[in-house]
């Protein structure tokens, strides 16, 4: 059954942010994306700004719908007015700034907030924040005030109070931009484990390389497109087109690509510094 | 600096009138409010006050910050107990020009003094055992009965409690900016008052530009959250009446019914 399964399909996604029909035009964002993303995947969505990625990630729950083309979430088609609640509650998104996405004054509260607009039971809201807040291991600040956390902290709260809807998606637009080293290291690690230890399906939108590593298949997008569409590792041996969209590539990769550019023997396809220093250590050992 | 101002005055703990009902808490002030001006004689004042000390030691909270919440409003007092003093129309025990010191002035305006004392102490009791979010919700719940004249209780509650968690937020926000046009030399310190007040715009207006930004992208994340207005809404945290409430509230039902009695067997005294 097509429609029983879970999944984001956008198929031919064409959005244009309309002109006011006098003098200023309308500006074309997304030119004809083609994409699916299965249940349980991480998956990192790369980009230079005003490449249309964040715009890509409002379709995904309906904050935009599309010009033409449709994006549908678990069989539900995001224009579907009357299942905008359903397509929310599948799809949660968490933002840049952690304190513009913290609604209430104490955290729990906040966890609280989509469940409460949800009408879901007291008893059960209780239940499923404690649960949400163990997640992303906030369970000790719950009765903080959101000014009292640092960064990553209030961006795990807002991570929990995602999780506490239950969504089979988890879509974050740039979590970490805003945070400093340690708050960033918390997230990812936070990102990680929703990922692989309670299979939430996770489509992190981001222009760090090193967070897009870390994931199963990385998309890149460019103008409006999606340029590339593959597993971390075939993604990043692509420099030099990487390059040319004002992408940077991660350290190891730059390292390697222009150690190969010498002439130096390295495997293509080296990601991460352990990789890296196994494959220089053998070369040198030889 | 900017950042030792306090929210509200509230004092977290957990005696008994720390632990009331935040509805109760609202009614039973307002109820002490009404027995504040239906006092017609020394005696109801003495009750009153007895009744407030009472409720003071019970919550644990240091009497000398009665001192401090009325200081704000000291000018205020002694124009109004002035004013009273030398305007009542009586029996003049001495007088000047245009003045006149009459008894029914003097008492007018001891009792005056006395009633708006009493008030601000009663009232300030309530922020001092009530963190604003306890009371935002109370003020909700109180008033969603209105919702059946269209009455936005839900939404003038979601307003204070939004106003309250970005207080913080904006007064960090203010220390930024200032900070930041001090570094491009800006005086915000000296000059005259007006030259002090133009000195505010380069601040005001970031921080407005920042507030319409955040409320945009808070409104968003809200939207992402499936908010859609008060209808459907359920809460986590349910209010309940439990035993302290309705001792509170007979206690203070007997104070007002004193008061009554007071007023019925001694009268006014002018």
């Amino acid at each position: 059954m097509e429609a029983e399964k879970k999944e984001i399909r956008v198929n031919d996604l064409v959005f244009e942010y309309p002109g006011d029909g006098e003098g200023i035009p309308g500006v074309l964002v997304l030119k004809g994306m083609d994409l699916t993303i299965p249940k349980g995947e991480f998956v990192a969505i790369l980009g230079h700004n005003g490449s249309g990625k964040s715009t890509l990630a409002k379709h995904f729950n309906a904050i935009l719908t599309p010009t033409s083309g449709e994006v549908t979430v678990c069989g539900i088609n995001t224009k579907d007015e009357g299942r905008l609640f359903d397509i929310r509650q599948q799809v949660g998104m968490v933002f840049q700034n952690p304190d513009n996405q913290i609604v209430a004054t104490i955290v729990e509260e906040d966890v609280a907030f989509a469940l409460e607009n949800l009408g879901v039971e007291p008893a059960e809201i209780r239940r499923r924040v404690d649960e949400a807040l163990k997640e992303v291991d906030m369970y000790d600040y719950r009765e903080h005030a959101p000014h009292q956390l640092s960064g990553g902290q209030k961006q795990r709260v807002a991570i929990a109070g995602i999780l506490a809807m239950r969504p089979d998606f988890i879509v974050l637009d740039e979590p970490t931009a805003m945070l400093d080293p340690k708050g960033r290291q918390e997230v990812l690690k936070t990102i990680r484990r929703l990922n692989k230890d309670f299979g939430a399906t996770v489509v992190l939108i981001t222009h760090y390389m090193d967070e897009a590593v870390q994931a199963d298949r990385v998309l890149v997008v460019d103008k409006g497109e999606v340029l590339l569409d593959n597993i971390p590792k075939a993604v990043f041996s692509q420099v030099e087109l990487l390059k040319s969209v004002g992408l940077d590539v991660p350290q190891v990769t730059e390292l390697v690509y222009e150690l190969r550019a010498e002439g130096v023997p390295l495997p293509e396809d080296i990601l991460t510094e352990d990789e890296c220093f196994q494959a220089l250590r053998d070369l040198l050992t030889q | 600096m900017i950042k030792d101002i306090t929210l509200g005055q509230y004092f977290p703990g957990r005696s008994a009138l720390h632990r009331m009902d935040p509805r109760m808490k609202l009614l039973l002030t307002i109820g002490y409010i009404v027995m504040l001006f239906l006092v017609r004689n020394p005696a109801g004042f003495a009750l009153c006050a007895v009744f407030l000390a009472a409720a003071y030691l019970v919550a644990r909270i240091p009497m000398k910050m009665i001192a401090k919440s009325i200081r704000p409003i000291l000018p205020i007092i002694l124009f109004t107990g002035l004013l009273n003093l030398f305007f009542i129309e009586g029996d003049p025990i001495f007088s000047w020009w245009i003045f006149k010191l009459t008894k029914q002035g003097i008492y007018t305006s001891v009792t005056m003094a006395v009633r708006i004392v009493l008030l601000i102490a009663g009232s300030s009791l309530l922020t001092y055992t009530t963190s604003p979010i306890a009371l935002t919700d109370a003020i909700e719940r109180l008033l969603s009965p209105l919702r059946a004249v269209h009455f936005p209780a839900h939404e003038l509650a979601m307003m204070m409690s939004i106003a309250l968690r970005f207080i913080p937020t904006l007064i960090e926000e203010t220390d930024k900016i200032m900070s930041a046009q001090k570094a491009r030399g800006a005086d915000l310190e000296s000059g005259s008052l007006l030259q002090r007040a133009k000195a505010l715009i380069p601040i005001m207006i970031p921080l407005f530009i920042s507030a319409f930004r955040r409320a945009e992208e808070l409104a968003l994340a809200m939207e992402c959250r499936c908010y859609h207005g008060g209808e459907g809404r359920t809460r986590m945290k349910q209010l309940q009446f439990s035993a302290v409430d309705f001792w509170a509230a007979g206690a203070t039902a007997l104070a007002i019914a004193g008061i009554i009695l007071l007023n019925q067997f001694l009268g006014q005294p002018f």
